[in-house]
């Protein structure tokens, strides 16, 4: 709202209204009391306020006109029982915490899946990233110089570039195919192998892929996205469900 | 659930008293969930009522209002049965003014018939209760002019004499909100007054 007419710009009428609800700190005092005696519309203004507090004050008091008590069946109706009544508790304010758990799995659901889609190794199956390097080394699983020993193929590993010598299942039984999905191999990722260069190498979105599936099993880290983000719809669901039937 | 005892912090007797019934009521006990609405129906009504100018509405609304604490007498934690009470009344009265937006009716009807009552006492002279008459049905009038957040921050403050904090507590919003929404408020009530001040001045 605009000053009104006479009040000088450089005068401040929050702090005349502050004052005439008694909410001003003490040091404030002296400059708003100081404002008001040498603006006359200021002290209009903090007279007209607290006239106006008074009279809202002094405003007569509605009678009701219907009794609100509860009947039997209001009753009954209100609280229900059974699996509705259970359901009912998901929408209590003592449930409230549910709503921002369900958003916090949702985010950790999605970042997962954000993570094992993208080739930074995260959530990749030791077998893939493997394998996908032996692509790219030559084109051919057995011209790679290396792979890790006892690579497990279970998705466990968080394949950072380590080189170990000696593969064993990946070699010889990966196949070729030019798009980086290859078939099952161990091992993780050979940093710097000899011979390794851009010839061959897959794309990214095949990088991808390879990490985020496991000679077409999923990865750890997307079945546990996967299930953090169906917990967090039903809890979601759970306390929508609640709320409306509480 | 919380167990809402009353124990001996509990000075107040009337809080005492509703705690008992509120714990009563949790129990399966609808007369005591009846006895907590005799005990505040009126001043419930009295605040919804002038948060929401029709009177039909802010009926509707007093009584979903005790519909939904009957509900969540579970999710009472104990505290002010009063605050809580106000707290889902001020909730009803806000959903009660967003259906009005959709469906706008005569506001303020209070004064077509005798059942709001203007104060009477030593103060009962015929000229004085025209001059309160007035003044209460242009200032009504201009409560239904400002906002409603500010009108609900007004009427707590000034007419339900809640202090700033319970206020906050009741409508979910900071102190500071609580503050500026009464300033504001008032300052809207001046400028919607300007023409009428007269009535004030005297």
């Amino acid at each position: 709202m605009p000053f009104p007419a006479h009040i000088r710009p450089d005068h401040d009428e929050t702090l005349v209204v502050r004052l005439a609800a008694d909410d001003l700190a003490p040091r404030e005092l002296d400059a708003v009391r100081a404002q008001v005696v040498e603006c006359p519309a200021c002290a209009q203004l903090l007279i007209d306020l607290r006239s106006i507090a008074s009279a809202t004050a002094e405003l007569p008091t509605p009678r009701r006109v219907r009794d609100f008590r509860l009947t039997e069946a209001d009753a009954v109706r209100l609280r229900p029982a059974g699996w509705r009544g259970l359901l009912a508790r998901f929408g209590s304010p003592g449930f409230a915490f549910v709503k921002p758990l369900a958003g916090g799995l949702a985010a950790l659901g999605i970042a997962g899946l954000i993570l094992a889609s993208f080739p930074l190794g995260f959530g990749a199956s030791s077998s893939g990233v493997a394998t996908r390097d032996l692509t790219a080394a030559g084109g051919s699983a057995s011209a790679a110089p290396a792979a890790a020993p006892g690579g497990s193929g279970d998705g466990r590993s968080f394949g950072g570039p380590v080189a170990a010598p000696g593969g064993s299942g990946g070699v010889g039984t990966s196949s070729d195919n030019g798009d980086g999905v290859t078939g099952p191999a161990s091992g993780p990722e050979v940093a710097g192998a000899p011979g390794a260069t851009d010839k061959g190498a897959p794309t990214d979105a095949s990088a991808g892929r390879d990490q985020a599936t496991n000679g077409g099993r999923p990865s750890t880290l997307v079945v546990l996205s996967i299930v953090l983000l169906a917990a967090a719809i039903v809890l979601a669901g759970l306390r929508l469900i609640g709320r409306r039937l509480a | 659930m919380a167990d809402l005892r009353p124990s001996a912090a509990v000075d107040d007797p009337a809080q005492r008293r509703d705690l008992i019934l509120i714990e009563r009521a949790r129990g399966g006990d609808l007369d005591a969930f009846n006895d907590l609405v005799l005990l505040h129906q009126d001043q419930l009504f009295a605040l919804v009522a002038r948060m929401v100018p029709d009177r039909d509405q802010a009926s509707d609304a007093v009584q979903e209002a005790f519909f939904s604490a009957y509900r969540n007498l579970a999710g009472f934690r104990g505290g002010s049965v009063k605050s809580w009470l106000n707290r889902i009344c001020v909730n009803a009265a806000m959903d009660a003014q967003r259906a009005r937006k959709r469906r706008p009716v005569q506001p303020y009807p209070e004064f077509e018939d005798d059942s709001w009552q203007p104060p009477t006492g030593e103060e009962a002279d015929p000229e004085r209760q025209v001059l309160t008459a007035e003044r209460s049905s242009v200032l009504t009038a201009a409560l239904a002019g400002i906002t409603p957040d500010q009108r609900a921050a007004i009427v707590l403050f000034d007419i339900q004499g809640f202090d700033y904090a319970e206020i906050a507590e009741m409508t979910g919003v900071s102190l500071g909100t609580v503050k500026s929404r009464i300033h504001r408020g008032r300052l809207g009530l001046r400028g919607l007054l300007e023409d009428r001040m007269e009535l004030f001045r005297g």
